[in-house]
């Protein structure tokens, strides 16, 4: 349902607290909106939020896909983000990325039919001295290797639920 | 009042005004495409750099500065045609041309597009970018508009209009860097009535009209400054015509009317202008009881025998004009009805018409009064009721002769019936209608495109039109044809045109007293010791 339970619009009545303005706090809120629905956007929201927040949805919809972190598709279980910045891509962040896309048999903005994996190529990490890196969910993993890579999608394969 | 220099020429200014806003009042072009000054000021295009080598302070900026954000200061020295400024510009004008297809040959905007001009101008004419561009996919974004987006250069004119002007935001911008794109959301089309605004302010071709798609190249049209009769709001138009043929209309600034825009209703007038199949083409008098086509001097002689055998006079004349006549027109129709015919009295049907009541300033352009001249008969003093309660007493007395200027109360029956009793029925038309049934003699005239005239709009302010397209062979100018009229009469008027009755009217006392037709000019002017609202106050 395109609507917020009771629970999450306390928390949004909070974060108009805020701000001066309803429409300050249309980043927050979608982030709400993206943790209420599994980590994206589904179509129809940006119309609930746009009333919500007193703005256009045409205004919702442009920051939507402003922002690399809005996902308008969702993410499978384990959401892959391999960075490939100049430091990332200088320690062979392109090759992480390259031998994940045959791994998993994806390629970047996909997710897998079983819904387990999605890869997403981003800009840095924030980490770039432990480049290369790359982002599982909220967890980032550091110097990664190939076997490092493996091992964890063996992992995330033998315990799928 | 303050002033700047813009390299070395002084350039006044109101307090808090951006450079580039007082140097385009003062006739100084800086090249620039997402300023307008109808929206908020955005400088997303960088185009409009200047170089300012003393801030009013005796200190230089550092950095070229976007001439549409910067507020004048006094005694502010800026450079627009500097070296450094040039380079800078050129070098603005070859990122936008990165990704803008160069498409002139098949591209509408051709010859009205800035960023064509621009390059031709500031920048070398072609782009250096040898690799490939970015290509959007086709999207059907409205009923009047076409949208190339691999065309567009990211302006946000369009995103600034429907928000701040139009207020729906039907476009929007999406995604961003080089991806960035406006459209519409989801499969929302722009139904709107102001569509064709959204391509005047696209200074590429990103958005055109379907109307007129493919149809002609601009070069090639020339423009005439008119006045649109759509309505009674009398928005200032162009005609744009090629070869006697009416290509389009486009709104033409005027603050106190109708601002930078127009309704595309106003638009499709242009249509009608070229029609020739509903339009009355040649004299015609009813012999025997059938229409047949007659010559000029012929039906002249016919008519003054036929009024001189009638010898009717006062209330057993009467004239009833419609609302799309000129004022000119409306003044002939009553004098003539006053002089030769003892103060005999015209008539009008008075529809005032309403305008919306909102606060968006736009939406009061179109009212319900889809006639150009109401105010005007009023102003003439013409005799008109909402439910045309003196006309139809009037004609409740039996006329024996009835002058019909224009087409008015058409669609009225009763009113037709009562009119069919009289002797004799004048009908000065433009168009077939009902009253071609009823009228003994059709006297041909002449469309808004066709004559010169003036009309006074819904604020009463008196505008002028001009003569764009050549007249069909065998009709003949209203004004023309009044005069002509009494000459055949015996009681000739010498006014040779439209112009020449306006000074009249000026000359007299009356709503009109004082005007003369150089201060209407191509803006208009209030009538006499009036003010007419200011647009969006």
């Amino acid at each position: 349902m395109t609507k917020f339970d009771k629970k999450t619009m306390t928390e949004v009545r909070a974060l108009f607290k805020r701000y001066a303005v309803k429409v300050h706090a249309l980043l927050p809120v979608l982030h709400l909106v993206q943790r209420e629905n599994g980590g994206y956007i589904p179509e129809g929201w940006a119309h609930y939020v746009a009333e919500l927040c007193q703005t256009t949805v045409n205004h919702v919809r442009g920051v939507i896909t402003f922002y690399n972190m809005f996902r308008t598709e969702p993410p499978g279980k384990y959401h892959i983000m391999v960075c490939t910045s100049v430091p990332c891509g200088l320690c062979g962040g392109d090759k992480v990325l390259e031998h994940l896309e045959h791994r998993l048999n994806l390629a970047p903005g996909q997710t897998s039919k079983d819904g387990l994996f999605s890869l997403e190529e981003v800009q840095c990490l924030a980490a770039c001295d432990k480049a290369p890196l790359i982002q599982i969910n909220a967890e980032v993993h550091e110097r990664v290797t190939y076997d490092q890579i493996d091992a964890l999608i063996e992992e995330a394969y033998r315990k799928p639920a | 009042m303050p002033s700047f220099f813009l390299d070395e020429q002084q350039i006044e200014f109101s307090q808090g005004e951006s450079v580039l806003r007082a140097a385009l009042r003062h006739g100084r072009d800086i090249p620039h495409y997402c300023y307008h000054a109808g929206f908020s000021v955005v400088a997303t295009c960088r185009m409009c750099l200047v170089e300012i080598t003393d801030m009013g302070n005796g200190r230089p900026m550092p950095k070229l500065q976007a001439s549409c954000s910067t507020p004048a200061a006094e005694g502010m020295k800026v450079l627009s045609l500097s070296d450094k400024v040039r380079t800078a510009q050129n070098q603005v004008n070859e990122y936008l041309l990165v990704n803008h297809p160069l498409d002139c040959s098949i591209c509408d905007q051709a010859g009205e597009c800035t960023l064509q001009d621009v390059a031709y101008s500031y920048g070398s004419g072609l782009s250096e970018m040898n690799y490939e561009k970015r290509v959007y996919g086709w999207r059907d974004v409205g009923t009047y508009i076409m949208l190339e987006r691999n065309r567009c250069i990211h302006c946000s004119r369009c995103e600034r209009f429907s928000r701040e002007v139009e207020g729906t935001s039907d476009f929007g911008m999406f995604l961003r860097s080089h991806e960035l794109t406006f459209d519409t959301f989801e499969d929302h089309r722009i139904m709107h009535k102001f569509q064709g605004n959204l391509v005047d302010i696209c200074p590429v071709g990103a958005i055109t009209e379907r109307e007129f798609r493919f149809k002609k190249r601009v070069w090639k049209l020339k423009k005439t400054e008119s006045v649109c009769p759509s309505c009674s709001t009398g928005c200032n138009i162009t005609i744009d015509h090629h070869r006697n043929h009416v290509e389009r209309l486009k709104p033409r600034e005027n603050q106190a009317v109708n601002r930078w825009w127009m309704c595309d209703e106003g638009r499709l007038g242009y249509r009608k202008l070229n029609a020739r199949e509903s339009r009355h083409l040649e004299p015609q008098a009813r012999v025997k009881g059938k229409l047949e086509p007659a010559g000029w001097e012929a039906v002249y002689e016919a008519m003054a025998n036929k009024i001189e055998e009638i010898s009717a006079e006062g209330d057993a004349v009467l004239g009833i004009a419609d609302t799309h006549a000129t004022n000119e027109e409306m003044y002939l129709l009553k004098k003539l009805l006053a002089d030769c015919f003892g103060g005999a009295r015209a008539y009008f049907p008075f529809r005032p018409g309403t305008e919306p009541q909102t606060d968006r300033f736009l939406y009061t352009l179109i009212t319900t009064d889809k006639s150009p001249n109401t105010q005007g008969a009023q102003a003439i003093g013409l005799l008109g009721d909402t439910d045309d309660t003196r006309l139809n007493s009037a004609l409740a007395k039996g006329p024996k002769l009835v002058i019909l200027l224009g087409m008015p109360c058409a669609g009225d029956k009763q009113v037709r019936e009562a009119v069919s009793r009289a002797e004799l029925i004048v009908l000065i038309a433009t168009e077939k209608s009902a009253w071609d049934d009823v009228a003994d003699i059709i006297l041909p005239g002449l469309i808004y495109a066709e004559k010169a005239g003036t009309f006074t709009n819904k604020h009463r302010r008196v505008q002028r039109i001009q003569p764009a397209i050549a007249a069909p062979e065998h009709c003949r100018e209203q004004c023309r044809i009044f005069v002509e009229l009494r000459e055949a009469m015996g009681q000739p008027l010498p006014l040779a045109n439209a112009r020449a009755v306006f000074e009249e009217m000026g000359g007299s006392d009356g709503p009109f007293g004082g005007l003369t037709w150089a201060e209407v000019g191509t803006l208009g002017v209030p009538l006499n010791g009036e003010k007419t609202a200011p647009a969006g106050a």
